[in-house]
C-alpha cells in the first residue's frame, strides 16, 4: 500500500491522500497556504510511503519542520489524512483503531466575550437549561467585572453545574492570582490561558498557589516538546491541545499520554478543523479529557460538503462510527465549492 | 465486537520429570569493608584467596537440585475471550503438574476478571486498559493482567485489520540493531563471550558483573581492548554499587565509550539516581526492577521529571503502556529500552533490542499477519504477510479438554 498523490480542493479546503488501493485519507479545512506547504516541503516524503509507516512519516515532518520553518498546523493536517486513511483501510472507526474510551462525550458550551454581568450569567443559565454539562466564558473585561461574573454566574447556576473562565492569556499574574482566588472560592472548574503559554515561571506561580486548576498551552507551539518542560515542572494542573495548531491527531495522543502519566487531564479544544470529527475521536480514545467544546446545540456545521455533520444533543456528542473519521462528503458540493485543485 | 464470555480450555500436556534446580544461580555475599554496599552475588569480588571459581563451587554446594524419578502428567490452560464476531481473543493461561491447580487458577481469574470485561467491545483497549488498571489496585495483581489481556485484544486487532500490531501502531521503522548478553567465571570468559556474540553478528553486548569498580574496569577494558572501537558495550552491575563507586565506574566506561550503565543503584534511590544523572556524562539506564511491580507509565513520569532516569526500562503494562510509557519518554527527549518488538519498531526513541538468540526469518509459507521476531545478522525486525491466521478450533479443542472453565 502506497500513497500515490496528495491533492488539496479549494477555496473548499479538501485535503485528499489517495492510495494505489480506491481508499483515500481526507482532511477538511486546509486553505491554499497550507495546502502550498504541504506540496512544497512534504510531497517528497510522503509520496511513495507506507500509509501505516505514520510514526516514521510524523518523525521525519518534524524533522523538516525545523529547516522549513513549518507551522505546526501544516504537519497536523497531513497527520489527520494519515488516521483517517489508515482507519477506513483497516474498516475501524480511528478511535477503536487507536483503542476506544467511550461512544459518547459530554459537552460543555463555550461562549463569548459579552459586554455585561448579565450576560454571562443569562449565557451560564442557558447553557444549563440546554442540557450543557457546563459553561465557558470569553470575558476579557478585567479580572474585578470577571470576579462579578464568576459570584453572579455561580449563584444563577447553584452548585453542580460546571464553570470555567478562558482569559485568552491577557492577565499579568497578580490579576491573575487575585481572580484565581475568586474562581476557586466560587468552585471553577478550571482556569484557563491566564498568562501567555510560554511564562513557564508565571504559569507554575499560579499552579503553586491557587486551588483552581491551571488550564494552559493550546497555543504553545513545540508540540510534545514544549508541553514536556510545562507539565515536568509543574507549571499547570491541565494541558490543552487541539488540532491543527498544535499538530495532528499523533501530537494530540502524545499529549495527552504525557498528561497522563503525571495524573494530568488534557482537555481537547474542540474547535479548529473538520468540524468536531477529529476532536471527538481524540476524546473517544483517551480517558483523560472531561469535555468536547462545543458553541451551540445541534449540528456542527460543514454542510452541505459534510453529509454527516456531527451533532450537540442531550449535552453529548456521540463518537462517529464510520470507518476512518467517518466524514461522509457530497461530492456534487465538493465540485462545486473546488474553483482550483493543487 | 463484543466480549460475551471469557473461557478457559484445561489439556493434558506431555508427562514431565517434575525439576528444579538453584545450580548455577549464584547467591548473595557479604563483600570485604570499604567494597560496595554490604553484599553481592558470589559471583562477584575477587579477594586474594579466593577465585571466582572457587566462589562458583562453593556457592553451587549450597544450592540444591531437585528431580523426580517417574515422570507426571502435565496440564496446561488457555483462556479465550469469547465474542460475537468472527474473531476471539486467545492466550496461553498457565501450565503444571496438578489439574485442579491448574483448573483453580483459570478460576480464580475468571471470578474476578469476567465482570471487567463482559459487554465490551474488543476494540475499547483503553477503556479495558483503565478499568483493569484500576482494579489491579483492588485485586493486587501488578502487571500480569492488563499484559495478557491487552495483548490478546492487540492480537485480534492485528488478525482483524490482517497487519502487524506495529503497523496498526504507526510504523516507525522496519528494524533496530540487538545486542547479546555475555557472560563467564572469568574476564577471559566474557571476552570469548563476547567475541563469540560478535561472530554472530550483534552489534554489541553487555555483561553482568558483580565484580566491583576495580574489577568491573579491568573487565571494561579487556572488553573494549579485544572487541574493537565500533563494538557496543553495556555494562549492568544490578544495582550493586553505591553512589560513589557508580561514579567512579562511570567515569571509566566515559572513556572507554560505554552506550550506558544499566542499574547502578537501588531504583527506589531517587535522590541518587538523580545525581549520578546529573554528574555523568554515561547515560543511566533505571527502572527494570520497580517497573516490574506494574506502575508504568505513571512511574516513570516523575523519575525523569525529577531527571532521576537518563535512559528508561520499558516495563509498560501490555502493549497499550509500553506505548504510553515510550511517548512520555519521547517528549523529555529521553530513550527507552526493552520494549516489545512491536511497540520498538513503532517508537522512535528505543534505540536497540537486547535479543535472547538468532531467530532466523521463517520461510514465507510459514508468516503471517500476526508477524514473528526475526533476530539475524545482529538487526531485530518483525517478518509477516497479509495472510490471517486459521482460527482456532474451538470445538476440537474442547473436546480435547479435561476441564473447560
Amino acid at each position: 500500500m502506497r500513497i500515490t498523490d496528495i491533492k488539496t480542493h479549494l477555496p473548499v479546503g479538501l485535503l485528499r491522500l489517495t492510495t494505489d488501493s480506491e481508499v483515500e485519507g481526507w482532511c477538511l479545512g486546509v486553505s491554499e497556504e497550507v495546502a502550498r506547504r504541504i506540496q512544497t516541503h512534504y510531497r517528497e516524503v510522503l509520496i511513495g510511503a507506507d500509509p501505516f509507516d505514520r510514526e516514521a512519516i510524523w518523525q521525519e515532518l518534524v524533522r523538516l519542520d525545523r529547516y522549513a520553518y513549518v507551522p505546526h498546523t501544516v504537519r497536523g493536517i497531513v497527520d489527520v489524512a494519515l488516521w483517517d486513511l489508515a482507519g477506513k483501510l483497516t474498516q475501524l472507526p480511528v478511535y477503536k483503531l487507536i483503542g476506544g474510551f467511550r461512544d459518547r462525550l459530554p459537552v460543555y458550551r463555550s461562549g463569548g466575550n459579552l459586554e455585561k454581568v448579565s450576560e454571562y450569567v443569562e449565557d451560564a443559565v442557558r447553557s444549563k437549561v440546554e442540557g450543557f454539562f457546563g459553561y465557558k466564558d470569553h470575558c476579557k473585561r478585567g479580572p474585578d467585572t470577571m470576579a462579578a461574573v464568576a459570584r453572579a454566574s455561580r449563584d444563577a447556576v447553584g452548585a453542580d453545574f460546571c464553570l470555567m473562565h478562558d482569559a485568552v492569556q491577557q492577565y499579568t499574574v497578580p490579576e491573575a492570582m487575585r481572580l484565581g482566588r475568586t474562581l476557586g472560592e466560587q468552585s471553577y472548574y478550571w482556569f484557563e490561558e491566564p498568562l501567555r503559554d510560554y511564562d513557564l515561571i508565571g504559569l507554575k506561580k499560579l499552579t503553586d498557589a491557587l486551588d483552581v486548576p491551571i488550564a494552559a498551552t493550546e497555543y504553545l507551539p513545540g508540540s510534545i516538546y514544549s508541553t514536556s518542560q510545562i507539565v515536568g515542572q509543574s507549571a499547570v494542573d491541565i494541558v490543552r491541545a487541539s488540532v491543527p495548531w498544535r499538530g495532528g491527531i499523533t501530537d494530540m495522543l502524545k499529549i495527552a499520554r504525557l498528561a497522563e502519566s503525571f495524573g494530568m487531564s488534557c482537555e481537547i479544544t474542540s474547535t479548529g478543523i473538520m468540524n468536531g470529527f477529529v476532536h471527538a475521536h481524540v476524546i473517544g480514545a483517551i480517558k483523560n479529557c472531561t469535555f468536547f467544546e462545543g458553541w451551540h446545540l445541534g449540528s456542527l456545521g460543514g454542510e452541505p460538503v459534510i453529509e454527516n455533520p456531527l451533532e450537540i444533543a442531550d449535552g453529548h456528542v456521540n463518537v462517529p462510527q464510520g470507518p476512518g473519521l467517518g466524514v461522509e462528503l457530497n461530492w456534487g458540493e465538493v465540485e462545486k465549492a473546488t474553483e482550483v485543485v493543487i | 465486537m463484543i466480549i460475551k464470555d471469557m473461557k478457559f480450555y484445561i489439556r493434558e500436556g506431555p508427562p514431565q520429570k517434575r525439576h528444579h534446580s538453584s545450580v548455577g544461580r549464584a547467591t548473595i555475599e557479604k563483600v570485604p569493608p570499604g567494597l560496595s554496599g554490604l553484599f553481592t552475588h558470589s559471583a562477584g569480588f575477587r579477594d586474594n584467596s579466593v577465585t571466582i571459581e572457587d566462589k562458583r563451587v562453593a556457592a553451587d554446594a549450597l544450592c540444591m537440585e531437585y528431580t523426580d524419578e517417574e515422570e507426571s502428567p502435565t496440564y496446561t490452560s488457555m483462556i479465550r475471550l469469547v465474542t460475537d464476531g468472527d474473531f476471539d481473543g486467545y492466550a496461553h493461561f498457565g501450565s503444571g503438574f496438578n489439574a485442579t491447580e491448574v483448573e483453580w487458577a483459570a478460576k480464580e481469574f475468571k471470578s474476578e476478571i469476567v465482570k471487567l470485561l463482559l459487554g465490551i467491545d474488543v476494540f475499547d483497549r483503553e477503556y479495558i486498559f483503565q478499568r483493569l488498571w484500576y482494579a489491579q489496585r483492588f485485586f493486587y495483581t501488578g502487571r500480569k493482567v492488563i499484559d495478557l489481556v491487552d495483548r490478546m485484544l492487540w492480537d485480534l486487532a492485528s488478525r482483524y485489520t490482517c497487519l502487524p500490531i506495529y503497523k496498526l501502531l504507526g510504523a516507525c521503522r522496519e528494524r533496530v540493531p540487538a545486542y547479546r548478553n555475555i557472560g563467564g567465571a572469568t574476564i577471559d570468559d566474557h571476552v570469548a563471550s563476547a567475541h563469540k556474540v560478535k561472530e554472530l553478528g550483534f552489534k554489541g553486548c553487555k555483561d553482568h558483573s558483580y565484580r566491583g569498580v576495580k574489577g568491573n574496569t579491568e573487565l571494561a577494558k579487556a572488553l573494549r581492548d579485544a572487541m574493537g572501537d565500533d563494538f557496543i558495550l553495556l555494562h549492568d552491575p544490578v544495582e550493586s554499587y553505591t553512589y560513589t563507586e557508580a561514579v567512579q565506574i562511570g567515569r571509566e566506561l566515559e572513556k572507554l565509550n560505554y552506550m550506558w550503565i544499566e542499574e547502578p543503584l537501588q531504583d527506589y534511590d531517587i535522590m541518587s539516581l538523580k545525581k549520578l544523572c546529573d554528574h555523568l556524562d554515561l547515560p543511566v539506564l533505571t527502572l527494570e526492577w520497580i517497573g516490574h511491580l506494574g506502575g508504568q507509565p505513571y512511574q516513570t513520569a516523575p523519575y525523569i521529571a525529577l531527571g532521576a532516569a537518563d535512559i528508561v526500562r520499558q516495563r509498560g503494562v501490555g502493549i497499550t503502556g509500553s506505548v504510553k510509557q515510550a511517548q512520555l519518554a519521547e517528549s523529555f527527549g529521553v530513550q527507552v529500552h526493552g520494549g516489545d518488538p512491536h511497540t520498538i519498531l513503532a517508537c522512535s526513541n528505543d534505540p536497540i533490542h537486547e535479543a535472547t538468540g538468532v531467530f532466523p526469518r521463517p520461510p514465507d509459507e510459514e508468516l503471517d499477519c500476526l508477524g514473528t521476531t526475526v533476530v539475524e545478522d545482529g538487526w531485530l525486525s518483525i517478518a509477516w504477510r497479509p495472510v490471517r491466521p486459521p482460527e482456532p478450533d474451538w470445538d476440537q479443542i474442547e473436546r480435547d479438554s479435561i476441564t473447560v472453565v
